[in-house]
C-alpha cells in the first residue's frame, strides 16, 4: 500500500505540502520554544549548582526558652518568678556539633567535598569609602572542590586563602566599588572590635550580580574577626551526583538537630518557575499540534470522501478493509515523518541562529552570552514523537471510516 | 466456475417501509457460460449482479460458487476470492486517476506483491486491447472507450474464472461499445471465462449465450 499511498500524495501536491508544512511548523515551534526554555533552565540550574552547595547544613533557629534562661542565670536552687518571661530567637545561630557532621560526611562515598562555612555581614573601608558586604569564611581547599569559583578567578588564586592570615578574595565589582585592587589592604569590621586589615589576594567574576557584595576569606580569619573562634554557621556539601541531593538531604535530616537542605530545597521557588514554564510550553505546543492534527484530519476526511470510487475499486479487486485503512494511515505517517523531520532541521537551524543573538543580561549571570539554547536530544525526540503521533491519530480516524465503506455502499451512493 | 443462486431475496429499507427488489431468484450459470441480465430500470438486475458477484449480500437465499457459499468465507478469504477468481467491470470505468493505465491493470496482482511478475502480461493484455501506446498514460489522458478497455484488462489480469460486468457499454459510443463486446466474446471463447453481464442494450444482450430477463425482481421464466 506504500506505493499507492505515495502516488496518492504525489497526485495532490498542494494539499500534501500544506499538511506537511503544518506539521513542520508545529515541530519548529516545539524545538524553538523548548530549546529556549530548557536552555535557560539548564544554564540556571548549572549556575545554581556551580555557585551553591548541593547540600547545606544550617543550624536550626533556636527559641529562647524560659527554663533555659532560668537555669543558666539562676541555677536549679533558685525560685524565680518572671514578670515578663524571656522569649524570642537566639541571635547566635551556629552548628553545635559540626565535627559529627564533617566526620559522617567524609565517610560518605557520595560526597565530593565538605566545607565549613561561617558568614558575617561586614563593612569594608578603604580611604573614605565604606561598603557593606557578605564575608564568607570557608575552607579554601574544600570550597574549590564543591564550587567553580576557581574557574571564575580574574586575578590571583582562590587557594591563596589557605592558612589564614587575614586574606581576602573579593568580587571584581565589589573591589571596583571600593576602589581597591588585588595586592592592596582593606580594613574590615563587623561592628564589634577594632577594624582589621585584610589583604586582597584575588578577585573573581561569576557573572552574578551578587559579586557586587561578596568576598571570601579563610574561615578562621572570619571567626577571629567576629570574635567567635571555632564557630561554624553552616556546612556546605558538594556531591558527586547532584541528583542525589534531595534523597541525601532527607536521609541526613532524619533525627538531626540541624537543618539539612538540598539545593532543590534551597531554590524551591526558583525551580517552581520551571514547572510553570513547562505548563505554558506544553499548552502552546499542545495547541499547535491539535491545530495541525485537525488540519490533517480535515484534509484526509475531505480526500477520502473524494476517493470513494477508488475505495470501491480497491475493495472490488480484493483489497480488504485493513488495507484501505493502511492506505490512508501510511499517507498520514509519511506526512508526519517528512513534516516533522523537516521541522527538526529548520528548528535546529533557528536555534543555532537564536544562539548568536547577544542579550547582554549581566544580572542574570549570563554575561557575554546569547540566547541560551538547549540541544538536548530529548527535545528533538519529543518533537518528532508528538508530530508523528498526532499525524497517526489524525489520519487513523478518517482512515478507519474509509475502511468501513463497502464497495456496494459506495456504488449505490454514487448511483443515487 | 459454476454459479448457483437459490431463492435470492433482497429487500431495502426505505424510511419505515421495506422494498423487496429481488423476490426469490433461482438461477444457475454454468462454467464458461456467457449470460446477460436484462430488464427495465428498477427491475433489480444490478442488485442481482452485485449479489452474484459477492459485493452485496442477499437478505435471504444462497449463492454458491462450485457448491461453496462465498458469504460463509472469512473476510480475508472472500477478498482473496474477489482478487483471484472474480473480475469486475463497472459502467463508469472506475480507474484510479493517479495511476497509469498499466498501474491500474496491475492493481489486483499488487495486492499479492505479484505486480512485477505480471507486468509483461499486463502490457500484452493492454496491447491486445489496442492500448499498447497508452500503457503509461494516466486515465485522464484516455478516451472513455480506452478507459473501459483498460478496466477490462484490469478485471482479466488475474485470469478470473468469472467476469461480472455492470453495463460495461452503457457509457460508450457504439463503436467503442462494439469493441468492448468483441473483447468480452473473445475472453469467453478463448479463456472459457464465465461472464455475467448486465446491459440495457438488446443487441449486445442477444450476443450472450443466454439472456436472463428480470421483471420487477422476478425472473421471466420464458427467458430461461
Amino acid at each position: 500500500m506504500f506505493y499507492l499511498s505515495i502516488r496518492q500524495l504525489m497526485s495532490r501536491k498542494r494539499q500534501t505540502i500544506l499538511i506537511g508544512l503544518g506539521i513542520t511548523l508545529g515541530t519548529v515551534v516545539y524545538i524553538t520554544i523548548a530549546g529556549i526554555q530548557l536552555g535557560f533552565r539548564e544554564y540556571m540550574v548549572k549556575n545554581l549548582l556551580d555557585n551553591q552547595p548541593h547540600m547545606q547544613i544550617d543550624a536550626n533557629e533556636r527559641d529562647i526558652t524560659l527554663d533555659g534562661v532560668t537555669q543558666s542565670m539562676f541555677k536549679d536552687s533558685e525560685k524565680v518568678i518572671w514578670q515578663i518571661p524571656p522569649s524570642g530567637k537566639r541571635e547566635d545561630n551556629f552548628i553545635l556539633y559540626p565535627y559529627y557532621w564533617i566526620e559522617r560526611l567524609n565517610q560518605d562515598p557520595r560526597v565530593n567535598g565538605v566545607s565549613r562555612q561561617f558568614s558575617v555581614s561586614a563593612i569594608a573601608v578603604r580611604g573614605g569609602i565604606q561598603r557593606t558586604f557578605s564575608l564568607q569564611g570557608v575552607d579554601p581547599e574544600q570550597h574549590v572542590r564543591i564550587n567553580t569559583i576557581q574557574n571564575d578567578m580574574v586575578e590571583g588564586d582562590f587557594l591563596a586563602l589557605k592558612g589564614g592570615g587575614n586574606r581576602l578574595v573579593a568580587g571584581t565589582q565589589f573591589l571596583e566599588r571600593l576602589g581597591a585592587k588585588v595586592g592592596e589592604n582593606v580594613m574590615l569590621s563587623i561592628g564589634k572590635g577594632q577594624p582589621v586589615p585584610f589583604k586582597v589576594v584575588g578577585s573573581f567574576d561569576t557573572g552574578n550580580d551578587m559579586d557586587r557584595r561578596r568576598a571570601f576569606s579563610n574561615i578562621q580569619s572570619v571567626q577571629q574577626l567576629n570574635l567567635t573562634p571555632g564557630r561554624i554557621g553552616e556546612i556546605a556539601v558538594g556531591l558527586i551526583d547532584p541528583d542525589n541531593a534531595v534523597e541525601m538531604a532527607a536521609e541526613y535530616s532524619s533525627g538531626a538537630m540541624d537543618e539539612v537542605q538540598s539545593w532543590v530545597d534551597l531554590n524551591q521557588s526558583f525551580l517552581d518557575m520551571f514547572t510553570i514554564q513547562d505548563v505554558i510550553r506544553n499548552f502552546i505546543i499542545g495547541s499547535i499540534l491539535v491545530v495541525s492534527g485537525v488540519g490533517i484530519y480535515n484534509i484526509l476526511t475531505i480526500m477520502i470522501s473524494q476517493k470513494r470510487k477508488e475505495i470501491a475499486i480497491l475493495r472490488s479487486v480484493g483489497y480488504n478493509s485493513h488495507e484501505i485503512v493502511e492506505l490512508f494511515v501510511i499517507q498520514g505517517l509519511i506526512l508526519g515523518v517528512a513534516g516533522s523531520l523537516l521541522g527538526l532541521i529548520i528548528g535546529y537551524g533557528i536555534c543555532l541562529y537564536l544562539e548568536t543573538i547577544k542579550l547582554n543580561m549581566k544580572g542574570m549571570g549570563t554575561r557575554n552570552a546569547g540566547l541560551l539554547i538547549s540541544y538536548d536530544y530529548k527535545i528533538y525526540l519529543q518533537a518528532f514523537s508528538l508530530a508523528f503521533f498526532s499525524a497517526l491519530i489524525a489520519s487513523y480516524l478518517p482512515a478507519r471510516a474509509a475502511g468501513k465503506l463497502t464497495p456496494i455502499d459506495i456504488i449505490r451512493s454514487e448511483e443515487s | 466456475m459454476k454459479i448457483e443462486a437459490r431463492n435470492i431475496i433482497k429487500t431495502f429499507k426505505s424510511g419505515l417501509s421495506e422494498v423487496q427488489v429481488l423476490k426469490g431468484i433461482d438461477v444457475t450459470i454454468q462454467s464458461g457460460e456467457f449470460i446477460s441480465i436484462v430488464g427495465k430500470s428498477g427491475s433489480g438486475k444490478s442488485t442481482l449482479l452485485y449479489i452474484l458477484s459477492t459485493l452485496d449480500q442477499p437478505t435471504s437465499g444462497q449463492v454458491l460458487f462450485d457448491g461453496t457459499d462465498p458469504f460463509a468465507l472469512n473476510e480475508d478469504d472472500l477478498h482473496m476470492l474477489r482478487n483471484q477468481k472474480i473480475g469486475f467491470v463497472f459502467q463508469f470505468h472506475h480507474l484510479l486517476p493517479e495511476l497509469t493505465a498499466l498501474e491500474n491493470v496491475l492493481l489486483p496482482p499488487r495486492k499479492l506483491n505479484q505486480h512485477l511478475q505480471k507486468q509483461d502480461e499486463a502490457l500484452e493484455l493492454l496491447a491486445s486491447f489496442g492500448l499498447a501506446d497508452k500503457a503509461h498514460r494516466l486515465p485522464r489522458h484516455l478516451s472513455g472507450g480506452e478507459q473501459q478497455r483498460c478496466a477490462l484488462a484490469r478485471a482479466l489480469i488475474m485470469k478470473p474464472a468469472i467476469l461480472f460486468a455492470d453495463e460495461p457499454t452503457g457509457n460508450l459510443d457504439s463503436a467503442n461499445g462494439e469493441l468492448v463486446m468483441e473483447l468480452f466474446e473473445k475472453v469467453n471463447r478463448e479463456q472459457k471465462t464465465t461472464i455475467v453481464m448486465v446491459t440495457h442494450d438488446p443487441d449486445f444482450s442477444k450476443r450472450a449465450d443466454r439472456e436472463v430477463v428480470l421483471v420487477d425482481g422476478v425472473l421471466d421464466t420464458s427467458s430461461l
